[in-house]
């Protein structure tokens, strides 16, 4: 009888997570976390004997947005990720709104002038640049746009 | 910056705030999250239909972006995130009144 009680238990607890509606709220620990992050290490810009400070103004203010939301994807992948597979198995049973919410959530803030910008700059420098640990977690981009 | 020192007189908003303020809307359909507020607030038609803000002069009132804060309490991270995004550079690269404008929505919705 316990043994039968437990599956139906297991059964219920399946059928109340599928039937559980999906929601970018979802991700809000995720985005805290990642937040927190921001406070708890110094803002501080690449050296001036970088090249990122041969860029021109706009240009390093465009790059600093593409950094602050690459930073923020990276911290968020697992839980964007894991999200994202539920709202694909949704998608096949039927129901995409809610992955169409998501990729709509997902896309870039960076507008059709600021990617010509970033092309200019180039993918290896943007590579470059992610990878320094100036770029590596999350940082408030407010006070590094302060810094130029 | 808190929300109490942010009534703005006689703020014009630019191309390029029209611009963000049509990316903001795209994020998150202001129509609908300010619908519970009252939409008498000069914020409403700024942010559902920024289109028509352009060239008008506005004074926002501290009670209209209490009104505002309220109405964006509950939008998840993930947006907020992207506004931040967008408002945070518009405060930085714009100047005067219109940069109090920018540091004021930042404030009202990140309390």
């Amino acid at each position: 009888m316990p043994h039968i009680t437990s599956k139906f238990t297991l059964l219920l607890l399946f059928i109340c997570q599928s039937s559980m509606a999906l929601s970018l709220h979802d991700l809000d620990p995720a985005f805290e976390r990642c937040e927190a992050i921001k406070s708890q290490h110094s803002a501080a810009l690449p050296a001036k004997s970088d090249p990122f400070w041969s860029l021109e103004r706009e240009q390093q203010a465009t790059v600093l947005i593409y950094l602050h939301e690459k930073s923020m994807e990276r911290c968020t992948a697992a839980e964007v990720d894991a999200l994202a597979l539920k709202a694909f198995h949704q998608a096949v049973e039927g129901d995409r709104s809610f992955l169409d919410t998501l990729i709509k959530a997902r896309a870039t803030t960076l507008t059709s002038a600021q990617q010509a910008k970033l092309q200019k700059i180039g993918q290896a420098e943007l590579e470059r640049l992610t990878g320094m640990k100036e770029f590596s977690q999350p940082f408030s981009l407010s006070n590094y746009l302060k810094q130029l | 910056m808190g929300i109490a020192t942010c009534p703005i007189k006689g703020l014009t908003l630019s191309s390029r705030s029209i611009d963000a303020l049509e990316q903001m809307d795209q994020l998150v359909d202001s129509a609908n999250q300010l619908a519970v507020a009252v939409s008498t607030t000069p914020l409403y038609t700024i942010f559902s239909d920024p289109r028509s803000a352009k060239d008008v002069v506005y004074n926002i009132n501290d009670y209209d972006w209490e009104l505002y804060g309220q109405a964006m309490e509950g939008i998840p991270n993930i947006l907020r995130h992207k506004l931040n995004q967008v408002v945070e550079p518009m405060a930085w690269s714009s100047a005067g009144k219109e940069s109090q404008f920018w540091k004021c929505v930042h404030a009202s919705y990140n309390k």
